[in-house]
């Protein structure tokens, strides 16, 4: 990429061309604000929601007819290297908007059934939220970085507190809230070091200056650089700061849930990854082994943690803080190399993993829903038999279960798989082996809850069991979470070649 | 085309558990009618496979390719392809008629299952499919998730069919085989990538991988290099076959399963472990296993010893047998650390008998524990007075498995032993204790199981039926076919063998 250090100016038309779907969606956030003050309650939350998936498709639109696009200039120059369009931040930003999409869509459901819930609140919260994560994966500045990751943690304190009159939604909340403010500051202390030193905010300009004064200032920008590891490592809940995880998880909205896990660490990740390839990269060889170290401690104690779990959310939440030292694996692998080849890899295992991630996860929490409410209770108990009553959806359930345990033609698996590759192609045997030992330790807890489904009597033989009732809108994210899960499993190559034929960085 | 004839047996079950999943659940008999016919299809393949095979080939016949995936860059910038590849050759080929008689019977002798009957054929199907998969796979990652898919259908055997102790023994068969699995990957994907280094093309098929190594200088692919992959490997065998340390989960699952369940376990399943170490150790790794001889072969005599003692104080006839097979399974071991002709043929032999005495063993336990209610050997006493043909039986099956010349446990060891007493005469002779210890303990639990006077209860169980004459049958056939005429298994894997010698020698 062309680093400019000039400073031109910007016009609109250079700013749509940069950020058309993050725009498209601050609009809509504030004509849903809007439209909630001039018509009738009743209309607001019944169009709300709508709105809003129209707004994501929208955005998913611009987002696909941003690929490949770069200006003749580079892809930072009309934005002063302040946001930059590149296949990159395209990628994750599909990733985010489609989660967002499922989520929306789950919501709708969940707004039948909760009428204390402010709809149209939480619809542009959701909207403003993705905004956020979309910043975290273009932005080139860690200004701009900050501000993104900001506008994320805070739609998501609110939106996690939003289900009123639950004890346990305050609480995740409360704790939410009090830890992820903690880890902002964290990352801005880090940032400020980093700043320090280097006199710069740009991410690439910062990186070279880091290299260069990497031999005699090396203390303060490995605190910088641990500093905004630790921040960035409670947003995406590594060990030893996945605390708020279970706790959060439990007590949000099963679609906030879902959104937290799926879209809340995708961004974690592309702001990680972006940050630590561009301002670290030549120093990767030494720092590359605390990533390790994280990656390895957060596999076991997310997996161990995982086996003890009766609240399936929890045990969810969990599962999901393991994934996340799943994912971090690759970017440990460019401490072992940072060739051309092996970033790009590194980058399409990440981005695979978490396709199948959000397949999975969503298609997971809408079964989830619609058997926690039927059951009243959130135990695995609560799937007992769930064979008998609804096939369909037990069946579903267990792919998607049997893909977070990384059984194979599921998308985990081959995510999984694409992962090991790329930590053996780097020489890193150990943490390749402890990817799946500790997956098959995390059989123990995936297998418990499929044991519920199959194995478990509903009641007594004779009496008639009561099928499982699933609202169109959550039989349609377990349709499209089945698809996308056995679809990438059994042809990667769909997705595989896609992510092959990107300019990542412009 | 021929080669589609492998792609239809393993497909066949498949096909089978898709149409089980749509009969209805009233109509138990249909199920059970589509597992019979599919096993007896399959089987029936297998039989003309055999037949058009030609036994003075060494390499693979019958085989298939289709490349179904592609990861680019994935190891030094080389993309890895993985295909359906399938073919078999004289190590394979016993395996897969052992399979093909085994899955069969067993499913015949699922009768007695009255309880969720669909769903149990529904698992065997996937069970099987699994099986046949392994022993057909040229492609290691296809060998893979062939030996994953029999993971799944295990759990739910032994968790809903199984005893008192399903749950726990389910999850342990799970946990202990899952991470076998791990280090069956990592060692699979070394392999592939190493090969890789010689050849310039990364592919995971195993005839490819086994070419690479043979030709591949000793500087390109290093002896420390092969030691520590063949240690891995070694390690998942250890767990893979239940030897001691590890061997805790096969008496355990044997106790719990049905007795079907257990003729697929201990004749076909546990066999996957020996057939990896023939095809990967010693067709891939020679010089690993030779530099290892006296470890593989002190860890057999320790379990041949150790198992044997521990089968004489066991209780319950279904541990008995698995600490029985545990030690048949530790001359395998021996024979394969000598690493001559008589010795790998006796590895074999051993592996295919222990095969059929296992399924015919545990056929009959089956039959006795339905008619009796019991395993215990306490329990039982004087059956032959009530069922003279079923008694019958299951002496020629201990003879069988104590050696007795005439039948294929006899050949089996003759070879081994040769094999070792050549290689390691100590060990060897320590090792020959187990077939005296193997005539005690199993002639002691005849003795008290048919001898004697008959139990008040046990007056006037009924002898064998019509239906159950067939697998008695046809396994004590076969097992005095290979011990009279042993050529007819020696001829189709001397090719094989005398490749493998030829290249130790070489």
């Amino acid at each position: 990429m062309n680093l400019t250090t000039g400073f031109t100016t910007i016009t609109f038309s250079d700013v749509w061309h940069v950020m058309a779907p993050e725009l498209i969606m601050i609009l809509a956030g504030f004509a849903i604000l809007l439209f909630d003050l001039f018509v009738s309650k009743g209309t607001s939350r019944r169009l709300s929601p709508w709105l809003g998936v129209v707004t994501v498709i929208v955005a998913i639109v611009l987002v696909i007819r941003n690929f490949g696009v770069v200006a003749a200039e580079g892809p930072g120059q009309l934005s002063n290297m302040l946001y930059v369009l590149d296949d990159y931040g395209n990628v994750f930003k599909l990733i985010f908007l489609f989660g967002t999409l499922f989520t929306l869509i789950m919501s709708i459901d969940f707004f039948k059934k909760n009428p204390l819930v402010a709809v149209p609140e939480y619809t542009y919260l959701l909207l403003f939220g993705t905004v956020g994560a979309m910043t975290m994966a273009s932005a080139f500045d860690l200004i701009t970085l900050f501000v993104g990751l900001e506008i994320l943690s805070i739609s998501s304190y609110i939106l996690v507190a939003m289900r009123k009159g639950n004890s346990k939604a305050t609480e995740g909340a409360m704790k939410y809230l009090v830890i992820g403010s903690i880890a902002s500051a964290f990352v801005l202390y880090g940032m400020s070091f980093i700043y320090g030193i280097t006199g710069q905010t740009n991410i690439a300009l910062g990186g070279q200056m880091i290299a260069q004064m990497w031999m005699e200032m090396q203390p303060v920008l490995l605190l910088g650089f641990l500093l905004m590891l630790v921040g960035f490592g409670v947003k995406i809940s590594l060990v030893p700061f996945h605390q708020w995880a279970p706790d959060t998880y439990e007590g949000a909205a099963n679609p906030i849930t879902s959104f937290l896990a799926v879209v809340s660490k995708a961004a974690g990740f592309a702001l990680i990854i972006r940050t630590f390839i561009w301002g670290f990269a030549r120093e990767f060889g030494e720092l590359y082994i605390y990533l390790a170290i994280f990656a390895a401690l957060t596999m076991i104690v997310g997996n161990v943690a995982a086996l003890a779990q009766k609240n399936i959310k929890r045990l969810l939440a969990y599962s999901s803080v393991a994934q996340a030292g799943y994912l971090l694996i690759p970017l440990v692998t460019l401490g072992k190399g940072t060739n051309e080849h092996n970033i790009w890899l590194a980058l399409g295992e990440t981005v695979f993993y978490l396709a199948g991630y959000l397949f999975m996860t969503m298609g997971a929490f809408a079964v989830l829903t619609a058997v926690t409410r039927e059951a009243g209770n959130e135990t695995i108990d609560a799937f007992r038999g769930l064979y008998k009553r609804s096939p369909f959806q037990a069946v579903a359930m267990s792919v998607f279960l049997l893909s977070m345990a990384g059984m194979p033609i599921t998308a985990g698996f081959f995510g999984k798989f694409y992962i090991f590759l790329g930590a053996i192609n780097t020489g890193l045997y150990w943490l390749a082996a402890l990817l799946f030992v500790t997956s098959a330790i995390a059989f123990y807890y995936y297998f418990g809850v499929l044991k519920a489904i199959f194995a478990g009597e509903t009641s007594e033989e004779g009496t008639a069991v009561p099928k499982l009732g699933l609202p169109w809108s959550l039989n349609l994210i377990v349709w499209i979470g089945l698809i996308g899960t056995v679809g990438l499993g059994v042809f990667p190559n769909l997705f595989l070649d896609v992510l092959n034929g990107l300019h990542w960085f412009g | 085309m021929t080669g589609n004839l492998l792609t239809f047996i393993v497909l066949l079950p498949l096909i089978a558990a898709l149409i089980i999943g749509f009969v209805p659940r009233s109509n138990q008999g249909q199920a059970r009618a589509v597992a019979l016919i599919a096993t007896a299809l399959s089987l029936l393949l297998s039989i003309f496979v055999y037949a058009g095979f030609d036994q003075d080939l060494a390499g693979m016949q019958y085989t298939t390719h289709y490349e179904w995936i592609n990861i680019a860059h994935v190891y030094q910038d080389k993309a890895l392809t993985i295909g359906f590849d399938l073919g078999i050759d004289g190590l394979s080929l016993p395996f897969l008629l052992l399979t093909g008689i085994i899955t069969f019977l067993a499913v015949l002798a699922s009768k007695n299952i009255q309880h969720r009957v669909k769903e149990y054929y529904l698992w065997v199907m996937l069970l099987v499919a699994g099986l046949y998969g392994c022993f057909v796979a040229l492609d290691l990652f296809l060998f893979f998730l062939f030996l994953e898919l029999t993971l799944i259908p295990m759990y739910f055997l032994i968790g809903i069919w199984g005893g008192d102790r399903k749950g726990a023994v389910a999850t342990k068969f799970l946990v202990y085989r899952g991470i076998a699995s791990a280090f069956v990957l990592v060692a699979f994907v070394a392999l592939a990538f190493k090969a890789a280094d010689a050849t310039g093309v990364i592919s995971m098929n195993m005839v490819n991988i086994a070419d690479a190594f043979a030709k591949a200088s000793p500087d390109l692919i290093t002896a420390a290099f092969k030691q520590g992959i063949f240690l891995v490997l070694l390690l998942a065998i250890l767990i893979e076959e239940a030897f001691f340390p590890f061997h805790t989960w096969l008496p355990d699952t044997h106790e719990q399963a049905p007795a079907a369940v257990s003729m697929l376990v201990g004749g076909v399943l546990m066999k996957i472990g020996a057939y990896l170490l023939f095809r990967i150790g010693v067709g891939i790794l020679p010089d690993a296993v030779q530099y290892f001889a006296t470890l593989i072969a002190l860890i057999g005599v320790i379990n041949i010893v150790y198992a044997a003692l521990i089968a004489m104080v066991q209780k319950d006839w279904r541990r008995l047998l698995a600490f029985s097979a545990i030690s048949h399974m530790g001359v395998v071991l021996l024979g394969v650390a000598a690493m001559n002709e008589a010795g790998l043929q006796g590895g074999i032999f051993m592996t295919i008998s222990s095969g059929l005495l296992s399924g015919l063993l545990f056929f009959l336990i089956g039959a006795i524990q339905e008619r009796t209610g019991t395993t215990m050997i306490g329990a039982l006493g004087g059956l032959s007075k009530p069922m003279p043909i079923l008694s019958g039986f299951l002496l020629a099956a201990a003879l069988g498995s104590l050696g007795l010349p005439g039948m294929s446990g006899f050949i089996s060891e003759v070879l081994a032993f040769i094999g070792a007493f050549d290689a390691f005469p100590v060990l060897a002779a320590v090792g020959t204790l187990g077939i005296i210890l193997a005539a005690v303990y199993l002639l002691w639990a005849m003795q008290r199981t048919t001898y004697g006077p008959t139990t008040a209860a046990l007056e006037g169980v009924s002898d064998a039926k019509a239906i159950e004459y067939l697998p008695m049958i046809v396994l004590t056939a076969l097992i005095l076919l290979i011990g009279i005429y042993p050529s007819i298994l020696g001829d189709l894997v001397n090719p094989t063998i005398l490749s493998y010698v030829t290249g130790i020698g070489g």
